[in-house]
């Protein structure tokens, strides 16, 4: 139960700006997608400028393929010839792989310097001079002047353009703002409008905007110059693939090349939202961005919106009074964030591997630091992406007084996603029909799917909860930055961690099952049984319930009531305070879970004791499968054990 | 075809226009005259609102009265070079330009009155043809009666008449 917060007469705006954005996170989630993507890209037309390289590599397969084995250390060893027949190829297919993604960047780089330069000319901009509207000039600077804009943009106009509009573009240190003919006459008709619209120029640029959209944008044409057209080309000319791979390839590109579309498009949607919200914080109650925004013609179309980079007028204006929106949790967000995940995965992960199999490096001992490698870069966007919206979404909850609800469907459209990219990856494409691809994902990697969904459904309930305790302790916006970057930062490291532990477990199942003899039962409890016992995760569930319960700790400045001006954009009257959280109490915690430790080890003894005595023991030591009912007994009762803990602990009203 | 003399003569005239009937245009005018001048039909190409990334959203375009106020001044002045070509058609074309200024009320001195080649003012006539003429491409241009009317009075009243003069 949470005390209902004080309200003031006219609810004031939530402050989206009191956390980062999580589209920084989105654009370079949005950078590793194109460039592993170029990666495979890349592979495929290697085919043709190391053909020869290729086929011998090809003859180093058949062997493998070939066989099936009983004994889990033959398929390491068949495994370990293979890496070193290929690693002279692989060698040539690293460099020409990272040739390849340099070059996007590199021609992504050109593009995003030059772009200004080409703007000016295209759209015949020359600088708003003194002499043509000495007026405007003045008021503009006094407008850079009064936003803090230090320097100020440099200020172009086409006076021959009679729409009304400004647009913000430029690179690194050197920025522009042009303004429309018809704009700059709305300075004489129409001064509060005309402010409000360079209100929001500005906004872009104060919010660091411009950047990013532009490498962004450049990476994509990039993309496009450097893979996608010779990828095209290629598969026309050359033309050596099945009708299969064709379709499998092309129809991978496209979803890819659509995915990023879209996902760009939300982004810089989302962009011009913070723009208003942040132009509206100078502009006033008083000013007229509202009304302009409402003004905006409306375009049609549902599907269409997805294609545009504005949000539609209304919904602009309703953000603007209402920010509560940019709170909610996305489940549409989290399962795009996934698929990029997804898609991305196999790709980096296949690259890291070759990087290796290049240096002949033991299978068995590259698994794991490929597989942290892979979790490192991938899982801090993802903590970045969907964690940051979990902690956004927890503050909102708690300034209206409501609980949270849903963080865990984010994280199963989190896992869903990542499924569904991980389908859709292009190294999957060469793993033959779609039937084939369909059994790898419902059988061979079922196990791993449902731990997948399983772990990323109570993970982001876990961070749901622990940002509803730690939100207590921000009495001032720089300790808010430091409570979330601490939580965030220990939920990356659990979940690298634990995406580490579950691609291994991934990897081992996948190739046992594929050419194991071993009953699949037996195959993947031992492989389950052996991830559980690993220190690293003990570590993942001491992280787990120690950051919430640290709070205890702090228990005595966790805020009763205060002002919390940082939470709310607008000056309100009254006072608000977060709801008062029940008080911890580990103490409770901690006893119930010794009786329950406790009750576990006189079970067992007594089990043991029945065991000895009745001479059962002996056939238990000798036989293997009395053996494993025996030991996977013991972890069942642990389980339920500590699931009547939780349930106990969780009732005395532990955490909300 | 107008020739250099006339241009300037036009956009000086037409400035004075813009500054009575859309103020708000005058910072427009330099590059819209220069753009006319070069090219008369690109002044007039409609400039749509685009979507642009980092730009305010898709803005509709504003109907300028510039363009159509240099059209409608280089019609005019084009209907008083005939009249006074007609009235004067011996003298040189250096004298009949400085003939054709001193229609305009701006241009006439009170010196000019007494000067033996001062053309004779406009005539009722030729003042409501100028009216219509003005009006009709007026309202061609920017379909509004209300603006078009607006520039043909402020162009008539600009034209020196045999009550003024």
């Amino acid at each position: 139960m949470v005390d209902n917060i004080q309200r003031s007469l006219r609810s004031p705006r939530l402050n989206p700006f009191a956390f980062p954005s999580d589209t920084d996170f989105r654009f370079v989630l949005l950078i590793f997608s194109v460039l592993g993507a170029t990666s495979l890209i890349y592979n495929v037309l290697s085919t043709n400028s190391l053909s020869s390289q290729t086929t011998a590599a090809l003859h180093c397969n058949a062997p493998f393929q070939a066989r099936t084995y009983r004994d889990i250390e033959a398929i390491f060893d068949a495994q370990q010839r293979y890496i070193q027949c290929t690693a002279p190829y692989l060698h040539l297919l690293i460099a020409w792989l990272i040739g390849g993604m340099g070059l996007v960047l590199i021609v992504a780089f050109v593009f995003y310097w030059v772009f200004p330069t080409w703007k000016l000319w295209r759209e015949k901009l020359v600088p708003l001079s003194v002499e043509d509207a000495p007026e405007v000039v003045a008021y503009l600077e006094e407008l850079c002047h009064e936003v803090g804009l230090v320097p100020p943009p440099r200020f172009v106009w086409n006076p021959l353009n009679q729409a009304n509009g400004a647009l913000a573009f430029g690179r690194f240190r050197q920025y522009y703002v042009a303004l429309s003919g018809g704009l700059v006459t709305q300075f004489y008709t129409d001064q509060p409008a005309f402010r409000a619209v360079l209100l929001h120029e500005l906004a872009h640029l104060r919010n660091a905007d411009v950047n990013k959209t532009y490498f962004a944008v450049a990476l994509w044409r990039a993309f496009v110059v450097v893979a996608l057209i010779p990828f095209a080309v290629y598969l026309v000319v050359q033309a050596p693939f099945s009708t299969i791979l064709l379709f499998n390839l092309v129809f991978r590109v496209l979803v890819l090349a659509v995915l990023v579309y879209l996902t760009r498009n939300a982004v810089l949607r989302a962009r011009e939202v913070y723009a208003d919200i942040r132009a509206s914080t100078w502009d006033g109650v008083s000013g007229a961005l509202s009304r302009v925004l409402a003004a905006l013609p409306h375009a049609k179309g549902h599907w269409q919106a997805l294609a545009r980079v504005h949000p539609s007028p209304d919904e602009r204006f309703r953000m603007l009074n209402d920010t509560s929106k940019l709170f909610l949790i996305s489940f549409w967000e989290a399962f795009g964030v996934g698929i990029a995940t997804g898609v991305a995965i196999p790709n980096v992960r296949t690259l890291l591997e070759w990087l290796f199999y290049s240096q002949q490096v033991d299978f068995r001992v590259i698994v794991m630091p490929n597989l942290l490698g892979t979790a490192l870069i991938f899982t801090p966007l993802v903590v970045g992406t969907v964690g940051l919206n979990t902690w956004r979404a927890a503050f909102a909850a708690s300034a209206r007084g409501q609980t949270l609800r849903g963080a865990g469907l984010v994280g199963l459209c989190l896992g869903l996603g990542i499924i569904l990219g991980t389908f859709l990856s292009l190294p999957t494409a060469f793993a033959g029909s779609s039937f084939t691809l369909l059994i790898d994902l419902f059988v061979y990697s079922l196990p791993w799917n449902v731990l997948l969904l399983v772990g990323l459904y109570c993970f982001f309930r876990w961070i749901a909860a622990g940002a509803t305790l730690w939100l207590g302790m921000a009495a001032t916006i720089r300790a808010l930055r430091r409570i979330y970057i601490v939580g965030l930062t220990i939920a990356g490291v659990i979940l690298v961690a634990w995406s580490a532990e579950l691609f291994q477990f991934s990897v081992f199942t996948t190739l046992i099952l594929q050419f194991s003899l071993l009953p699949p039962a037996i195959v993947l409890t031992s492989l389950f049984a052996e991830a559980l016992l690993q220190p690293i995760t003990l570590l993942i569930v001491i992280g787990l319930w120690a950051f919430p319960l640290a709070i205890w700790f702090w228990r005595d400045q966790v805020i009763a009531s205060a002002g919390l001006s940082w939470a709310f954009m607008d000056v309100s009257p009254q006072q608000v305070t977060l709801p008062r959280q029940n008080q911890l109490r580990p103490g409770l915690a901690l006893i119930v879970g010794l009786i329950g430790g406790l009750t576990f080890c006189a079970i067992l003894l007594i089990v043991r004791i029945g065991l000895q005595v009745s001479m059962l023991s002996e056939a238990i030591n000798v036989n293997d499968g009395l053996l494993l009912v025996f030991y996977f007994g013991q972890v069942i009762l642990a389980v339920l054990l500590q699931a009547c803990v939780a349930g106990i602990v969780l009732r005395s009203s532990l955490v909300v | 075809m107008t020739n250099s003399e006339q241009n300037h003569l036009i956009a000086d005239l037409a400035r004075d226009l813009v500054v009575q009937t859309a103020p708000q245009e005058l910072p427009l005018f330099r590059a819209t005259s220069t753009a006319y001048f070069k090219s008369p039909d690109k002044v007039f190409r409609n400039t749509k609102g685009k979507e642009e990334k980092l730009a305010f959203g898709v803005a509709e375009a504003a109907v300028m009265m510039t363009p159509s106020i240099l059209v409608v001044m280089t019609r005019v002045v084009q209907f008083v070079t005939a009249e006074v070509e007609k009235s004067v058609a011996t003298e040189s074309t250096s004298l009949i330009s400085d003939l054709i200024k001193q229609m305009f009320k701006k241009f006439r001195s009170s010196e000019a009155k007494k000067e033996q080649h001062t053309p004779p003012p406009l005539t009722p006539e030729q003042l409501a043809q100028v009216s219509k003429l003005a009006y009709e491409e007026a309202t061609r241009l920017m379909h509004s009666d209300a603006r078009a009317r607006l520039l043909a009075n402020a162009i008539v009243g600009s034209l020196v008449t045999s009550s003024s003069s």
